[in-house]
Formats: structure tokens, C-alpha cells, sequence
């Protein structure tokens, strides 16, 4: 069967007007079309795409062309999967908008964006989708509990992509008024340069990169919750799609740094990705609400893609593309599983919650799989991209770099853990223990379905691997990914006798099985443990009868907080000190032009007459 | 198949070989440190005996999550020993004993413990576990550095090739070979054994050993097991990477033995830091040797 | 049929509705909507009056442009007039004579007969903005508008002097040999113009008119007014000016400073009206810019585009603030909950100014920014091809956010502002909003429409 990608885009647009008309006479079936249509899109693309039938012709958007590239199914796959896994949650959560029926048609209206931005081969539409994407998923922000939320999101992505439309008219410029893709790699010069850094700007924004990552924690914890699971694990990646073609297709920017054998836009890039990491880590331990801890874990993620594919070598390419995967399955389900808790207990703030897994178990292991995955610990997706990112940093020899993406991966053991302990361990708060029950099963479908694909992802990398290594051929890059069996082939070493470093994630999985089952056996040979109350513990002496006193939660990690919090704000002062300037000029220029008198219009005539003879005559 | 299920078998042996080793060394040390005291000790199977005596007390629990953390934390620790080469040639899985492995599979383990700690509903095991990531925080970094030195240098990340690679000559020790990176090594290892002065996370008069507060019985007998083959890989973790691995398992068991010995003895005159001092601490100095010691090796190519 | 009947038609109604004050609103009515019809039955050829050939005696332009022109401001004019006449009969003959000077201007191709013209839509603009009820206001405007209309009789007294001609077409040719010597005229009526089209150092007027703007003096001023005085403006920057040396630098700044200035003016406002006023400012500076430099079939239709949303944007909130009795933004905060069709059509309006795609204003903000990128592309601006896009992108980015944070307030927070709007301004409003989204999707249309515009030769104003 061979069906064109614009058949696809339409159809996810006209799903998105069924379900605007069906949700105007009822809201949750009108969110229900979503679930039918992000899954059908899923499923067409996913198997059109992997048999071969997907084609570009247009006949009806012809203004635009299509091209199916491996690269742009990748992301298409990835990104119409999250919004289908999503979009399971939009009935439990339909009720608590405002306008049901338009956030159902936005909702679809986002993914018909994103998939026109992965396949479009004509630059100029590839930004008109890109805007499309900006603005269909802008009103579904103001949605959830903000609404300034929704202009700092807007302000950072116009920046953005009219970075990216600078860019891409640049590119027009210099390539004698063609605006197909190919055009990317074909400019030289300064236009090169400067078509790298504008590109590489949209690619930071989207992405929530440092500096350019405020709008990310406003928006994913203030958007409504199913919608910060779509822009964490989703929307995002649009920004790791432009930074494909910014960073890795452009090649090398700029000189040659000769100690390390690197351009020097690399190296920029690779710094900005590792202070992103850093700072998403830092910001990301500190925070109370458990959406916005996510958040800023995003955004270090985030700097882990922008690091890989800094690297322009086999392994951190690769890496990066599957970190791209890895973290958009963690992070969607993370996010789902806040947004189950959140749904039931009506708060996600840490300090407010409490022993949660009691009543909600299947929520909690969607939850701690998913960050094990995040963490990059095995048998995850996670460890296998930042396995691979670690190899191309250390091959580089790249040291400040090598100590950010450590900082961050311990990093974020503890700033995972901290939703772990504080909302779904610990004392079981009283008030939690009528009103919260488990999510419903179409809820936890989706949950679970992320949670399997993060272990498989985890234990059986060939596929994807493959499928980078498609990438690669169809992005005529000279990388490659070589399986040895089910493990991956690392760097090989100088030295006689020992062969390459090799990763078998299989065997990992397998061997982290067998000492699991060891230690099961051990634990139920032993005497059965008599099960006593979660109240009944060591108190020193003293006697408690309340919950709250018993549950560490505020302020989990104070003593480490302190040797920072000085710091945090510095960029948000910065972009605030920047909107007030705008401002001050604003009303500088206000105060100064549009009083009631005359004269200064007068003033100005005159000193302009005067400028022109000045500079005629003299 | 049949061979899987050999290796696997090895490994189960290298995982109990640790114990077993850990565990008498844990004793051995405990009299050699009583003797610097001028106290008697106890006697150097003492430690088998308390673990044996817990597994076989009847204990409480705080709900599936309580036993279903320690399952996975001596599960995932039980995994991890059994990709450590204990020689050169003694490995179970030849070619996967990667290094990033032992970093991170080791962390399901903590994982585990941390989870089932905080399942506790007791604050100071909270507190306890708070500490401990921070800890981990502080001194990971550091010792990543110099690792990932190690690994530029020799090319390879599996720890018998960084191994071999000391023993063939390609390189010396690298504890001779990098100096700078060996004493930023050694500090972390104190840090990652939990020994003074980076014990605050256990605190025992503190915060009433913090993680381990709530457990008893069988728990507390696997989490014991679990942290004496915790300690049995990162020591070996240090002797492969450091001290240029071991040709026989006789090598090994000295290397193995000074390296604790010494740690042991060093934390017994030393007090303890405060949380927020070790953080401080290993961001100061041992970060800053560690990536003098990178820079001087990776860029100047200067390795003795 | 001649061209000169829709200068006449409205001028004699405009009499005959002096002595029959009842049908007057009708009247107007009749003749906006012929006004608005006539130009597509109209006979492309140039019209002479009095018997002297062109360049001698006057001359209307009838070409594609100035049909465009035409259409898109007697259409905006009609539906204001639709839309408000009920509540401002008394205006009906001014409305008239606005309607013959916004003609006149539109045709003309005599300079001097261009100053009737501006002379002549001004006073009626001077009068319609007395519906403010804020007299200092209007004097203001007044003082500004005429002391501009002096300026550019002034300058063209000077260039009249030197080429003895005052046709528009001859006296694009004597500029092209004498540059230098024409730019201090030149000057003089860009800043006459500027006056008229919001320019930076010379549009203190602005504030005080739409400021306190009402339905039809908000719509008129800041939509059919705007328009038509960019396009008239247009024709002489793109058919006769010829910009260089310090001309060019001051009319770089001057737009530059307005572009950016209005956007951050915009940004520090909290009222919407003020909002909407400033940023007009802004969206008049980039067009003039696109004129300037050559790209002017994009910019005929950047300034429809724009007209059209004004007309919504201002027409919608000041039917809220007439209501509400406040046009703060906190005080109309959710006036769209209860009113979602006009909060739809206002946000589409609003996006397609941003230039948003699927809307009309992203087809034109995308071909006039390509325009900048063509290959064979030369400013005649200093500061090379590449500063005004850079100029016109901040600014879309400053515009985004206030308009973002303006369209959040009116939707999504809680209030019970109630205002009825009349189902006509309803349904005016819509197919509007609706036209706009049309344009957006037919973009191929569009390009092809725009094209025809412009000649081989790439002047597109005299062909």
C-alpha cells in the first residue's frame, strides 16, 4: 500500500475538526477522536513508513513538497507515538478545561504540524509548519494553571523560529532562490556561519537548551498535564530535529581548535549542552512541584542530545538519536504518571503528598521505570544513549564536558529519586487515603505500554540501531553503529589483545534478572516477616501520632541547595531585566513622542531637515 | 545455552566469592583496627556470623515496597558482581565487563536500597538516603574524571583491557602513571566505601544509621550481603583500574588487601564531615587535581 | 465608464444629503456600496481632465494597483460604514466627502492634486474623530495633520520650481537625472506623508485619537485611513521618490526607530486600545520599509492585510470598552468567554498579524521578508539587505508577546463581562476572519494576484 505523507497531515487536521465538532456536543467523545486519530496516524506512518510506502507527492497541498526521509520518520514515529500514548489521557482530563472541544482539535492540530515539519523538504514550509506547531500548541497552555505560562512560551519560540526563518532565507539567499533542504549543506562561508549559529538558536529554543530555556519549566508545569507529557516527550524533539540538520548536517563551523582537534562550533555547542545539563540538573534537585522537577530534567536531557550530537562521531550521533528515544518514551510516561497522581490528588507539589503507592502501585513502577530509564541506569533506553554519549565524550578527551554529563547523570539520581520518596513513598497521609485509588485502565494502558517499550529499548537496542544506522546512510554521513550480536561495538583500543569495548544489553538484562531471582530466592527461603504498620517505626523515644511529622519531604535536599541557591536566578533575571528594558524603552519612547505638545513633533522635523542639508552641503 | 548458563553459574561464584572475601576481610580489618585501639576485637568471622545469625531472625516489614527494595537492591548488586574479573583471566563474561556497567548497575542496587528505605515512612532513613546521593553526588565526579582518563588513554572501557593494558607494559600502573589522578581516587574510594570521613550518611549516633534505621531480621541480613559486595567491587573496581589488575588470584587477594587496609586505617583517625563539607570538598580539590591530571594526560600527553 | 465617477458620485451626494438630512445614512450606504462595486466594471485606462493631456492637465491612474488599492479601502470603508452608521447618522456627509478624498487619493496621479485630496480626507478625518469627544485631541490632530499637509505643499513647491512639472509619472522621470538635487523636497513631503502614516517623530497625534478611539473614528482612522494613506504613500516612495545618500539613512532610522519603538511602546501599554494603536504604528513603519525598498506589490498587500485586522481588532475592542467602560486589559479580562465567535475572529485577526500560518498575514509577512532574500536583491536602505528583516523579526517577536499575553486575558481567565454585539458587526466580523484564513490557505492564488501587479520591468506603479 502507498499512501502520501499529505494524506496523513490532513487527515490528523481533519480528525482534529471531527473531534472539535463532536466535542462541542459531547467533551469526552470528542477527546475519544483524539485517541482514534493520533493512534491511526501513529499506526499509518509506523507501518507505512517501516514497509516502504510512504511517498511525498502532493495533490492536494501543493504548494508545499514532501520527502520521506529516514531521519524525518524517526522523528515522526517517535513524536505521533507520544501523542497517541497521550492521548489516552484526555478523557480523565477533559473536564477540567476550559474549552474541551478546542483543546481536542489543538491537541491534533500540533501533530498535524509536527508531522509536516519532519517530512517537509521545502525549507520555507518546514518553517510554516514549525510556526503552526508554535501556535496550535500555545492555547492549550493557558489550559492548565497559568496563564503568563503561555506568553514566555510564546515569546522564547517566536525567537526561535524566526531564527530559523533567518536562517533559512539566508540559505535561500546563497543558493540562488531554492529553498529545498538540500540547500542546508551546500552554503559556504559566512552565510555558513551564520546559518549555523541562527539554526542552531531555533534548535536551542525549542529544545529548552541554556540560554534559551525558560519558557520550558513555566510551560511544562503550568501547561495542563497530558500537555506537558506531549511537550516534554513531543513537541520538543523538534528542536533536536533542527538541531539534526543544524549540527550534525552543517558538519564542522568555524576553525580548527588544534589541542583538540575540534571546530569551533562544537565545541560551542558542546559547551552550551553541558551547562544545560549542569543547570537543569542543579535547578531540577531544588524543586518542590514534581512536574516541574520533570521540567527542568527535560532540559538537562535535553543537553545530553545537544552533547551527542556535538560530538559529530559515530557514537555520539548515535547517542544522541537515542537518547532522543529513550528520554521521549521516560519522559512521557514520567509525566503520565504525575499527571494519574495529580488527577486523583489534585496537587503536584512534593510537600503536599505522601505515601501515594499505597494506593496507586501500577502508577509508582510506570514511574520508577521510567526514571530509571532517565538516570540512565540499566536495563533502560537511558543507559544505552548516555552509554554511547560517554564513549564519544571521553574519545574526544573533551574533560569539561565529560564532568558536566557525569554531573548531570549522578545528578539525576537524586532529583528522580525526590518524587520517589517524597510523593509516592513515605508516610501514607491521612488525607490521601480515601480519595485516591488507581488510575482507571485506558489510563494505565498507555503507562504500561511506555514502561515495556523503556525495557525494550533497554534489553534489544538492534532495531533502533539499525534504523540510526538507516539514518545515517540517508543523511550521507560517514558514521556507523556496528552490532556485535546483540551488544554494540564502542572504540576500539591501540592496545594488543584486548578487543573493542562492547555493551550487550542483552546480557545485562539478563544477569540483573538472574541476581534479582537470586536474591528473591534468598528472601522467601527466609522466615516470613510479620507486617507492621508504616507508623510503627523508630521515633528516638518520642511519641508521634502524625502523619505529616513523620514524612521528610520539604526541602529534601537543603544542605546541598544551600551551597548554590545564590545563583539560580541569573538567567531569568536576565530575560526579565531584558522584557523590562523593552518595556522602558517602550515608555521612554511614549513619554517622550506622545505628550500633547506639538513642538517636539516640530523639534524633530526641524533637526531632521537640518541632518539632511548638514550632510548635502558640508 | 549451555554455555550461558556456565557463565552464569561463574558469575553467581564470582558474586559469592566477593562476599566471602569482603566479608572476612570486613572481620580481618575490625581486629586489625581493635589492636591499634589496644582493644581485643572480635573475632575475624564475626561478620558471618551476625549476617547468619539476622537471616535467620524473624523480622517486620512496612509493606511490599519495604521488601521488594532490598530484593532489587541485593538483586541489582548480585548483578553487578557478576560481570567483575577478579583476574585477568577469571571473568565470567569475557569482552562485557564494561566499566560504565559496574557505575551504573550498581546504582540499581542503590536504587533499590534507597526505595525500600524511604518505603519505611521513617524520616531519618529518608534523611539517610538524602545524604547518601549526595554523597555519591560529590565524589562520582572526581573519580569519573580520572577514570575516563584511564579510558582515553588506554582506549578501552572494559576493565580486563584496562587491566591487561597496565600488565603488558602499554602503560604503568596508572597509579604511578597518574599520580595526581590516583590520590583523587583514592579519596573518592573512601567516599564510596563510606568510610571516614564521608560516613554521614550513616551517622550512626547522628541519625541513627540513617537508610538502615527501620531494618531487621532477614532485611537487614540481605542488605549486609548487599553492602559487603558493594565494597567488594569497588575495591576490585580500584585494583583493575589502578593497580594494574592481577595476573593470578594470589595478586588479587594482596591487592585487594592492602588497598582495603589502608582505607581502613586512614578513616579510623579521622572524624567526620558534615554533608554539605563533602560536597565542598570534593568540588575543591580532588575535582581540580582530577582534571589537572586529564589535561596534563590527554593534552600533553604526559603519562610516566 | 470613467474613473473620476467615484470621486464625483460621493462629492455630489455628499451635497445632496445636506438638504435631505433623513436619507442621508442611506445615501452613504448606496454610495459606499457603489464605491465598493464600481471599481470591478470600471475601464482600465487612464482618465484627463479638462481637456490637457497628461502631463499638462490632471490625470486619474486607473491601473491593476490602483484597482487593488480601491477595492481593499472602499470595501473596509463600507463595512465600518455598515457597521456604525445606525449610531452616527449626524456624520453621514462627512462620511461622503471622507469617501471622494480617500478616492481621490487613490487615483490621482498630479501631486499637487494629491494635496487636494490629502487636504480634503483630512478635514473629514478631522471631523469623524470629534466623535472622540476629547476636543484637545482633535485640535492636536489637526495642528499635526495640517502642519504635515504644509510640509509636503512645501516640497513640492521646491521640486515644482526645479522640474515645472507636477505630474507624478513626469516627475519620476526629471528625478532620475537629478537625484542630488531633489532629496531636501523629497524630505519634506516624507515627513508631510509621515504624518498621515503614523511615522515615528512625527505621529504624536496618534495617542489621543485612537487612544480614545470609538466604533467608527477606531475602524476609520486605524483601518480605512491607515490603508489608504500607506498606499498612497507607496506609490510616490516606489512611482516617484528616488532615495538615497542622507535621505536614505534618516528614512532608515525614522523606520527603523518606528518599527522597533512601536513594538516596545506597544509592549508597555496595559490598555488594549493603546496596544492596538502602537502597534499599528509599527505595522505602518514595516510597510512604508517594504515600499522603500522596492518590494511594494508585497507591501499593497501587507497594508490590506493589516487594514483588515485592524478593522477587526479595533472594531471589536471598542465595542468592549464602550461596554465595559474601561479598555484596561484587566477590566476586559475574559470578555471572550461569553462571546466566542468575535473572540475567534479577533484572535485570528490578531494571528494573522503576527503572521501566523494559515493566515492571510504569515502569505504576506513570508513573501515580503523573502522579497529582502532574493539573490539579485539591493537595498537602497544603508545597512545592507539584511538589517530590516532582522529589524522586522525582533519586532514580530516583542508583537507576539504582548498580543499572546492579550489574547490570553481576554480567553482564558475567569469574568462575567457580558456585551452583546449586533449581529451584523457579528457577521461582519466573521467573514472578515474568515476572508483572511481564505487568503492564508490560497497562497498560490495570492502569489499569482501579486504578480500581476508587477511589470517585466519590476515597477509596478505607472504600468
Amino acid at each position: 500500500m502507498e499512501l502520501s505523507i499529505e494524506i496523513f497531515i490532513l487527515a490528523t487536521l481533519a480528525f482534529g475538526l471531527m473531534a472539535y465538532v463532536i466535542g462541542r456536543l459531547h467533551k469526552q467523545l470528542g477527546s475519544i477522536m483524539t485517541i482514534l486519530g493520533s493512534l491511526t496516524i501513529f499506526g499509518g506512518i509506523a507501518y507505512l513508513g517501516f514497509t516502504g510506502g510512504l511517498t511525498g507527492e502532493t495533490a492536494y497541498l501543493t504548494f508545499t513538497q514532501f520527502e520521506i526521509s529516514e531521519f524525518g520518520l524517526f522523528f515522526a514515529i517517535i513524536v505521533s507515538f507520544v501523542f497517541a500514548m497521550v492521548s489516552f489521557f484526555n478523557p480523565f482530563f477533559i473536564k477540567q478545561y476550559k474549552y474541551p472541544a478546542l483543546y481536542s482539535m489543538l491537541f491534533m492540530f500540533s501533530l498535524a504540524g509536527a508531522i509536516g515539519v519532519f517530512f517537509s523538504s521545502n525549507l520555507l514550509y518546514l518553517f510554516f509548519f514549525f510556526e503552526f506547531v508554535v501556535w496550535t500548541s500555545l492555547f492549550l497552555i493557558p489550559m492548565g494553571r497559568s496563564k503568563k505560562a503561555a506568553s514566555w512560551y510564546y515569546g522564547f519560540s517566536a525567537a526561535g523560529s524566526f531564527m530559523l526563518l533567518f536562517a533559512i532565507l539566508m540559505i535561500y539567499n546563497a543558493n540562488n532562490g531554492s529553498f529545498h533542504i538540500s540547500g542546508i549543506g551546500s552554503v559556504t562561508g559566512t552565510t555558513q556561519i551564520i546559518v549555523f549559529i541562527f539554526m542552531s538558536g531555533a534548535a536551542f529554543t525549542k529544545l529548552g537548551a541554556f540560554p534559551l530555556h525558560i519558557w520550558l519549566p513555566k510551560v511544562l508545569t503550568n501547561a495542563p498535564d497530558p500537555v506537558s507529557a506531549v511537550f516534554s516527550g513531543g513537541l520538543e524533539k523538534l528542536g533536536a530535529f533542527v538541531a539534526l540538520l543544524a549540527i550534525v548536517n552543517m558538519g564542522g563551523i568555524g576553525f580548527i581548535i588544534p589541542s583538540i582537534d575540534m571546530y569551533f562550533g562544537q565545541m560551542i555547542i558542546a559547551t552550551l549542552g553541558a551547562l544545560t545539563i549542569v543547570f537543569g540538573t542543579l535547578m531540577a534537585i531544588r524543586q518542590d512541584d514534581a512536574k516541574k522537577l520533570l521540567a527542568y530534567s527535560s532540559m538537562s536531557n535535553g543537553g545530553y542530545i545537544l552533547v551527542g550530537f556535538s560530538m559529530l562521531t559515530s557514537q555520539g550521533v548515535a547517542g544522541g538519536l537515542y537518547h532522543i528515544v529513550a528520554h521521549a518514551i521516560a519522559s512521557t510516561a514520567a509525566f503520565l504518571a504525575i499527571a494519574a497522581v495529580a488527577r486523583v490528588a489534585g496537587t503536584t507539589k512534593m510537600k503536599e503528598l505522601g505515601g501515594i503507592i499505597h494506593k496507586m502501585p501500577v502508577t509508582y513502577m510506570v514511574y520508577l521505570i521510567a526514571i530509571i530509564s532517565m538516570a540512565g541506569i540499566p536495563p533502560m533506553g537511558g543507559f544505552i544513549s548516555k552509554w554511547m554519549i560517554f564513549q564519544a565524550v571521553i574519545d574526544k578527551g573533551m574533560i569539561f564536558i565529560a564532568i558536566a554529563t557525569v554531573f548531570g547523570s549522578i545528578g539525576s539520581f537524586l532529583y528522580v529519586f525526590r518524587p520517589l520518596a517524597a510523593l509516592f513513598l513515605g508516610q501514607e497521609l491521612p488525607q490521601f487515603k480515601k480519595t485516591v485509588k488507581e488510575a482507571p485502565f485506558f489510563m494505565l494502558l498507555p503507562m504500561i505500554i511506555l514502561s515495556l517499550l523503556s525495557v525494550y529499548t533497554g534489553v534489544l537496542p538492534g532495531v533502533i540501531i539499525d534504523f540510526i544506522n538507516k539514518i545515517f546512510v540517508d543523511m550521507q554521513l560517514n558514521y556507523n553503529i556496528v552490532m556485535n550480536g546483540f551488544a554494540i561495538e564502542g572504540y576500539t583500543s591501540g592496545i594488543e589483545g584486548v578487543g573493542p569495548s562492547l555493551l550487550n544489553p542483552l546480557l545485562i538484562a539478563c544477569v540483573f534478572g538472574v541476581g534479582v531471582f537470586v536474591a528473591f530466592l534468598i528472601f522467601i527461603v527466609l522466615k516470613k516477616s510479620k507486617k507492621i504498620d508504616l507508623m510503627d517505626t523508630y521515633t528516638a523515644g518520642n511519641f508521634v501520632y502524625t502523619e505529616e511529622h513523620l514524612h521528610y519531604s520539604v526541602d529534601f535536599y537543603a544542605p546541598l541547595e544551600r551551597l548554590y541557591e545564590k545563583y539560580i536566578h541569573i538567567m531569568k533575571n536576565f530575560y526579565k531585566s531584558l522584557a523590562n528594558k523593552v518595556r522602558e524603552f517602550g515608555a521612554f519612547m511614549k513619554y517622550f513622542f506622545f505628550t500633547n505638545k506639538p513642538e517636539i513633533t516640530v523639534f524633530w522635523i526641524v533637526a531632521l531637515m537640518v541632518f539632511l542639508l548638514w550632510g548635502d552641503v558640508l | 545455552m549451555i554455555e550461558i548458563l556456565m557463565n552464569i553459574g561463574f558469575g553467581l561464584g564470582v558474586a559469592t566469592f566477593g562476599f566471602v572475601l569482603q566479608t572476612a576481610m570486613g572481620g580481618i580489618n575490625r581486629k586489625i583496627a581493635a589492636r591499634l585501639q589496644k582493644r581485643r576485637g572480635p573475632k575475624w568471622y564475626q561478620e558471618f556470623i551476625d549476617i547468619f545469625k539476622l537471616l535467620s531472625k524473624r523480622a517486620t516489614s512496612h509493606g511490599w515496597i519495604f521488601d521488594f527494595g532490598v530484593i532489587m537492591a541485593l538483586g541489582g548488586i548480585i548483578g553487578t558482581a557478576m560481570f567483575m574479573p577478579i583476574t585477568s583471566s577469571i571473568v565470567a563474561f569475557e569482552g562485557y565487563d564494561n566499566f560504565f556497567i559496574f557505575v551504573y548497575l550498581i546504582a540499581v542496587g542503590m536504587l533499590g536500597m534507597a526505595m525500600s528505605a524511604s518505603g519505611s515512612g521513617n524520616p531519618l532513613a529518608s534523611i539517610g538516603v538524602m545524604r547518601a546521593l549526595t554523597t555519591m553526588l560529590a565524589y562520582e565526579v572526581p573519580f569519573m574524571v580520572v577514570v575516563m582518563t584511564i579510558i582515553k588513554l588506554t582506549g578501552t572501557s572494559s576493565l580486563t583491557g584496562i587491566a591487561v593494558a597496565q600488565q603488558t607494559g602499554d602503560f604503568n600502573w596508572f597509579m604511578i602513571a597518574l599520580p595526581l589522578g590516583f590520590i583523587v581516587a583514592v579519596m573518592s574510594l573512601m567516599g564510596m566505601l563510606g568510610k571516614k570521613p564521608f560516613e554521614t550518611y550513616i551517622a550512626p549516633a547522628e541519625i541513627a544509621s540513617g537508610p538502615m534505621v527501620e531494618y531487621g531480621g532477614k532485611q537487614l541480613g540481605m542488605l549486609f550481603i548487599m553492602h559487603e559486595i558493594t565494597i567488594f567491587i569497588e575495591v576490585s573496581l580500584f585494583v583493575h583500574l589502578f593497580l594494574g589488575g592481577a595476573e593470578t588470584i594470589i595478586m588479587f587477594l594482596i591487592k585487594y588487601f592492602i588497598v582495603y587496609a589502608v582505607l581502613n586505617l586512614v578513616s579510623n583517625v579521622l572524624g567526620r564531615f558534615k554533608i554539605d563539607q563533602v560536597v565542598t570538598f570534593f568540588f575543591k580539590w580532588p575535582l581540580f587535581f582530577a582534571v589537572v591530571q586529564a589535561m596534563i594526560a590527554i593534552h600533553l600527553g604526559w603519562v610516566i | 465608464m470613467s474613473a473620476i465617477l467615484l470621486i464625483a458620485v460621493p462629492l455630489l451626494a455628499a451635497f445632496i444629503s445636506i438638504l435631505v438630512k433623513k436619507v442621508s445614512p442611506y445615501l452613504l450606504l448606496l454610495v459606499s456600496l457603489f464605491a465598493l462595486v464600481y471599481p470591478f466594471f470600471m475601464d482600465m485606462s487612464d482618465v484627463i481632465i479638462g481637456g490637457f493631456d497628461s502631463p499638462i492637465g490632471i490625470n486619474l491612474v486607473v491601473n491593476k494597483f490602483a484597482l487593488t488599492s480601491l477595492i481593499a479601502v472602499n470595501g473596509l470603508f463600507f463595512l465600518v460604514v455598515a457597521v456604525n452608521i445606525a449610531q452616527y447618522k449626524k456624520l453621514s456627509s462627512i462620511l461622503l466627502v471622507a469617501l471622494a478624498g480617500l478616492n481621490g487619493l487613490l487615483l490621482t496621479g498630479d501631486l499637487f492634486n494629491l494635496f487636494v485630496f490629502i487636504e480634503i480626507s483630512g478635514i473629514a478625518a478631522y471631523l469623524i474623530t470629534t466623535t472622540n469627544k476629547k476636543p484637545l485631541q482633535t485640535f492636536n490632530y489637526l495642528v499635526a495633520g495640517t502642519v504635515g499637509s504644509s510640509l509636503y505643499l512645501l516640497g513640492l513647491i521646491i521640486l515644482y520650481n526645479m522640474s515645472g512639472t507636477l505630474n507624478m509619472a513626469d516627475m519620476a522621470t526629471f528625478v532620475e537625472g537629478n537625484g542630488m538635487y531633489t532629496l531636501f523636497p523629497f524630505l519634506l513631503m516624507f515627513i508631510g506623508l509621515g504624518v498621515e502614516a503614523k511615522l515615528l517623530p512625527f505621529n504624536s497625534w496618534v495617542k489621543g485619537i485612537l487612544g480614545h478611539s470609538n466604533n467608527l473614528s477606531g475602524a476609520m482612522i486605524a483601518s480605512v485611513y491607515a490603508t489608504a494613506i500607506a498606499l498612497v504613500f507607496g506609490k510616490l516612495l516606489a512611482g516617484v521618490f528616488q532615495i538615497e545618500g542622507t535621505l536614505a539613512l534618516i528614512i532608515a532610522l525614522v523606520l527603523g526607530i518606528t518599527i522597533l519603538a512601536g513594538e516596545a511602546m506597544a509592549y508597555a501599554s496595559t490598555k488594549a486600545r493603546e496596544i492596538l494603536l502602537y502597534s499599528s504604528i509599527a505595522q505602518a513603519g514595516i510597510v512604508i520599509l517594504l515600499f522603500t525598498v522596492g518590494l511594494g506589490a508585497w507591501a499593497t498587500f501587507f497594508a490590506i492585510a493589516n487594514g483588515v485586522s485592524k478593522f477587526i481588532l479595533f472594531g471589536v475592542v471598542n465595542r468592549l470598552t464602550e461596554e465595559v467602560g474601561s479598555d484596561e486589559m484587566d477590566q476586559l479580562k475574559g470578555s471572550f468567554v461569553n462571546n466566542k465567535l468575535i473572540g475567534v475572529s479577533f484572535t485570528v485577526a490578531a494571528l494573522s498579524i503576527l503572521g501566523l500560518p494559515l493566515f492571510f498575514g504569515f502569505v504576506v509577512k513570508m513573501n515580503s521578508l523573502i522579497g529582502f532574500f532574493e539573490p539579485d536583491f539591493v537595498s537602497n536602505l544603508p545597512g545592507g539587505n539584511f538589517i530590516f528583516p532582522i529589524i522586522i523579526l525582533v519586532a514580530s517577536v516583542i508583537e507576539g508577546v504582548y498580543f499572546v499575553k492579550l489574547l490570553t486575558k481576554l480567553w482564558y481567565k475567569d469574568s462575567d463581562v457580558k456585551v452583546n454585539f449586533t449581529p451584523l458587526f457579528k457577521y461582519v466580523v466573521v467573514v472578515l476572519a474568515v476572508a483572511l484564513i481564505v487568503f492564508g490557505l490560497f497562497q498560490g492564488e495570492v502569489e499569482e494576484l501579486v504578480a500581476s501587479l508587477i511589470n517585466p520591468g519590476g515597477v509596478f506603479i505607472w504600468n
